[in-house]
């Protein structure tokens, strides 16, 4: 069986959606890294350093470009608490990507200069349109995209510290159903954003075996100014009660997704000249997200004003790498990603639970100058229950989830 | 290629992790409980009840409804888990070809409508050809009426065993029940409180009698060996035909898009005072107006004549007559006068005039002249004085409604007050029926017309079901707290589930529930939970209730009887209006 024919018999089954890590984390910025349980942050220098550790980068040999993209394909299984109908997401498959470009005057030049694009924070939820959560969610689509000049600056010969300004631009999609007599009321809102973030980071080769990295990146408030709002209204005397006419109408929003900083520290040892084994640790600061706030401006009866009260999360990744031949290094790892979604704070949009995220990968070198990388992601969370708390308001339902995601992922690099 | 190599083991790799490709919840797994070491066994459900129970919604026993009644849901969850009701039986309104039973109210594009529809009655019994009825819900149905083959008469009639002859209980009871709920009591207080109240022909049903009629139910079901669930009785005050229409002039105007303010207060007080100050007691006006000439050229008004009068015939100048011997004196003369003018001898008049103060109307108008406070004094009191004190006796009994800021309750029409109005105490409900009149009545104040002669036109009528008073609210919610106390002891002493019907009704009326994302209220049409007439449900509210009752049978019996998907059933829906037939009416 060719792999083409396989890869798309997996998309055929598995037609699903992309919200896989915690929160609204999309944790595919490297297929290398991706292959060794997400480990970058305090070993392995490559061009996608640039957003696990911009520290790293004037460690690179040579300039070089990296382009790559993991498909995701996730899926949400949900019934009542006490309910025997099962419920499947309809997501469809999430496509991050990214590309990083890195510019390096010599071999021995303390300086490294990067341009990266990626993508992580997002989330595409869709269930069918008529199904029991309607009113909770029918779909959602988050999407940012970072862009991220970068310098690096090599201090000495053992250690080097980068930064990046993160220009980020947002979009949003959010579409419930609301109960109505007369019929349900479908709410649509739309809107896109641009916001600024940083990402700084410290690398360290202590010596042949041994490496240690921290990173930080800043948050930043995704917030929306006159994003377009419709409300579809069957019933014509309805939407005379409710102030609207009947059929579609149009208004504006505000609301704001506020993204968490992170704080990674990692570390990475050469046990033999082939073995490598490395440990990141993330702490991400979900605990910003305490309420999901949407205005409107003219029909403000129908502003949302949902509970979420996150808490900050961890993740910790295990890695490792094999040079298995000359030309071909294979990967493996394991992460553990702790849910920032409280008890009874579960939604359809993110029916968080700590996850488990098994990977493996290789990379493949083809000449010199050209090399693909792959990896493989299953990621798995634990059956989750949710029953609302009294005096709570997430906007959600009760009821039992699983979620889980098959992510394939595929890199090219080319090094000058 | 080396990659050859390890292209057979990636690939069986990616099929392994295929085989878990969608996981997926993990089954819900179901059982039925036990009740002191026995099984339940839901082989044979069967409910009892009203309307709620028979699945009425829109003002009328809906096909659409019935087939998502509550006990079908039920049902149909037993049905799922395996756990029994396999034979589940309706009395189906289709089973005559129709659509409804009675006049439904509909949702149209421009609003609701109260005579869309025409009325359907049952022309035929069922139950030869589809009998064995496991919902026996009744619309209408008392639980003093569950044992009386008079109900027959009614909706009943179309499915009963055996019209006159069977009773509710005794079809019940022929199908060997396991197990059953039991919905019984609201109408034992609603036709009170849709007749007026007090005022009304309709009675409460007493405690004890209630206490019968249950226990007479849950005998019969315990000599069968069944277990089952009690649903307690709501407080029917709180339903969305209750509370749509404020009885307080804020309310009232909020209604109409208005404010209660000074100006606002200053304008109605005023159109108050005009339509009734001085105007409506012309009767008061004329006894304090000298209009006697006592021979000498000297005028003394009406009281004072019969004050002279009632002096001279107990033969004391001095004496002072009490209230009761003046009042008396005025309407024995007024009916005197009239009766004179209408061609009558003086015999004649005397008899006819001890005729009317003898009788009930004319005790009444003694009543109200006492009440206005007419005594000796009135004699040489002034004009002015005297309607004041009236006013101030009419503004005391609620027959002259003064609206403050703070108190501002909304008049019914009474036909034995002076003004046909009389000013509601806090407490009181206006019904959805009241809605045209009280519209009418805002346009009439804030537009500044003028009241119709006939105040029936634009203030609610209790005894017509717009209106219920306080107190009768009171004797209602005392009523319904007394049955669902024998309720909660019998589900207790018996060892049956209790579904607090009433507390989650208490809670949507006044802060709203919550449940997977909507936000449930007793507010008309916006609350989600009361059909178009405001008293029953929609079928999502059944839907509520059908859970509510799983969630009680499952935590008194520790069983697992998977919920109802309640979001599947619709709130009210819009139907589009089709032409009547021609020829129909």
């Amino acid at each position: 069986m060719k792999l083409r024919n396989l890869l798309l018999s997996l998309a055929a089954v598995c037609i699903a959606q992309a919200s896989f890590a915690n929160g609204f984390q999309v944790l595919l910025q490297g297929t290398k890294q991706t292959g060794r349980g997400n480990v970058g942050v305090g070993y392995g220098p490559d061009a996608s350093s640039l957003f696990f550790n911009p520290g790293a980068l004037s460690f690179l040999e040579s300039t070089q470009i990296q382009v790559g993209f993991s498909p995701v394909m996730s899926n949400i299984s949900y019934r009542g608490l006490e309910g025997s109908q099962k419920y499947q997401s309809t997501s469809p498959m999430g496509t991050p990507f990214h590309a990083y470009g890195v510019y390096r005057p010599s071999a021995e030049s303390p300086w490294a200069f990067g341009l990266g694009i990626f993508t992580p924070f997002g989330s595409t939820v869709t269930y069918d349109h008529d199904w029991t959560g309607r009113y909770s969610l029918q779909e959602i689509s988050l999407q940012s995209i970072y862009i991220q000049p970068t310098v690096s600056y090599r201090i000495g010969e053992k250690v080097s510290v980068g930064a990046g300004l993160d220009i980020v631009t947002g979009s949003v999609v959010f579409q419930k159903s609301n109960t109505a007599p007369g019929g349900d009321i479908n709410s649509k809102i739309e809107g896109n954003t641009l916001q600024y973030a940083f990402n700084v980071g410290v690398f360290a080769q202590l010596n042949e075996k041994l490496s240690l990295g921290v990173n930080y990146r800043s948050g930043v408030d995704m917030k929306v100014e006159g994003g377009d709002a419709t409300f579809n209204v069957p019933n014509a005397y309805i939407a005379g009660v409710l102030g609207m006419a009947e059929g579609v109408n149009t208004d504006k929003f505000n609301a704001t997704l506020p993204l968490p900083q992170t704080i990674a520290i990692g570390v990475g040892y050469k046990v033999t000249d082939k073995l490598a084994l490395a440990l990141d640790f993330n702490y991400v600061g979900w605990s910003v997200y305490e309420a999901l706030e949407v205005e409107f401006e003219e029909f403000s009866a129908n502003n949302i004003s949902f509970d979420r009260n996150w808490q900050d999360s961890y993740i910790i990744n295990f890695g490792a790498e094999y040079n298995a031949l000359d030309d071909l290094v294979v990967r493996a790892g394991i992460y553990y990603d702790t849910t920032p979604v409280r008890d009874g704070y579960m939604t359809p949009e993110s029916p968080d639970a700590n996850t488990i995220g098994l990977t493996v990968g290789a990379s493949y070198n083809i000449g010199d100058h050209f090399s693909i990388d792959a990896a493989f992601l299953y990621n798995t969370k634990e059956q989750r229950e949710n029953v609302i708390p009294d005096g709570v308001n997430t906007g959600a339902l009760n009821g039992v989830y699983k979620a889980s995601a098959m992510i394939p992922s595929i890199a090219v690099n080319y090094k000058f | 290629m080396t990659f050859k190599r390890y292209r057979s083991l990636i690939t069986a790799g990616v099929f392994a992790v295929l085989m878990a490709c969608k996981p997926e919840v993990d089954d819900f797994s179901p059982s039925g409980g036990s009740h002191n070491g026995t099984a339940i066994d839901y082989t044979t459900y069967v409910a009892l009840g009203n309307s709620l129970t028979a699945g009425v919604s829109d003002g009328a026993w809906l096909s659409s409804s019935q087939v998502n009644a509550y006990p079908q849901l039920i049902a149909n969850s037993l049905q799922q888990a395996g756990l029994g009701a396999s034979g589940f039986n309706q009395p189906l309104i289709s089973h005559s070809g129709n659509e409804y039973f009675g006049q439904p109210l509909i949702l149209t594009n421009e609003g609701p409508c109260f005579t869309c529809t025409q009325p359907v009655v049952p022309t035929s019994n069922i139950y030869a050809e589809h009998g064995g009825f496991h919902n026996m819900a009744v619309s209408g149905m008392k639980a003093i009426e569950v044992n009386n083959p008079a109900l027959a008469a009614g909706l009943y009639g179309y499915f009963a065993s055996q019209p006159g002859v069977s009773t509710v209980l005794t079809d019940v009871i022929a199908l060997d029940p396991t197990f059953y709920t039991m919905w019984l009591g609201a109408n034992d207080v609603l036709g009170y409180a849709q007749s007026g109240g007090a005022l009304g022909s309709e009675a409460i049903t007493p405690q004890e009698d209630y206490e019968a009629a249950i226990s007479l139910v849950l005998d019969a079901m315990d000599d069968k060996g069944a277990k089952g669930a009690i649903l307690n009785i709501p407080d029917i005050t709180e339903a969305a035909l209750f509370n749509f229409i404020a009885s307080d002039l804020e309310g009232v105007l909020q209604l109409a898009g208005q404010e209660l303010s000074e100006p606002v207060l200053g304008l109605v007080n005023g159109f108050m005072d005009e339509a009734i100050g001085g105007v409506k007691n012309p009767t008061i006006t004329e006894l304090v107006t000298p209009s006697i000439d006592i021979g000498n050229g000297t005028m003394i008004n009406a009281v004072a004549g019969i004050v002279a009068q009632i002096q001279g015939s107990v033969g004391d100048p001095t004496y002072v007559p009490k209230a009761a011997e003046i009042a008396t004196a005025i309407v024995y003369a007024g009916a005197y006068a009239e009766a004179i003018e209408g061609g009558a001898n003086d015999e004649m008049a005397q008899a006819i005039a001890n005729a009317y103060v003898a009788s009930a109307e004319g005790q009444a108008a003694i009543s109200l002249l006492v009440g206005i406070g007419i005594d000796a004094s009135w004699a040489t009191s002034s004009v002015e004085e005297a309607i004041a004190s009236s006013d101030t006796y009419m503004k005391s009994n609620g027959s002259y409604p003064v609206f403050t800021m703070e108190s501002n309750q909304m008049p019914v029409y009474d036909e034995t007050s002076p003004t046909q109005m009389r000013q509601t105490a806090v407490g009181s409900k206006f019904t959805l029926l009241a809605q045209g009149k009280v519209s009418a009545l805002v346009n009439v104040i804030t537009g500044g017309g003028s009241l119709p002669d006939d105040l029936k036109e634009v203030l609610p009528v209790p005894t017509a079901g717009e209106a219920l008073l306080a107190d009768d609210v009171k004797k209602v919610q005392d009523a319904v707290e007394g049955y669902n106390t024998f309720l909660k002891e019998q589900a207790d002493a018996r060892g049956l589930a209790y579904v607090d019907t009433k507390s989650i009704m208490s809670e949507a009326a006044q802060t709203g529930i919550i449940i997977d994302g909507v936000t449930y209220t007793t507010a008309y049409l916006s609350g989600n939970l009361f059909s178009l007439d405001g008293a029953h449900l929609t079928q999502r509210g059944y839907a509520i209730i059908g859970n509510l009752t799983i969630q009680a049978i499952n935590a008194k019996y520790n069983a697992r009887i998977p919920q109802i998907q309640q979001n599947d059933f619709p709130v009210v829906e819009t139907t589009p209006v089709t032409p009547a037939p021609a020829g129909s009416n």
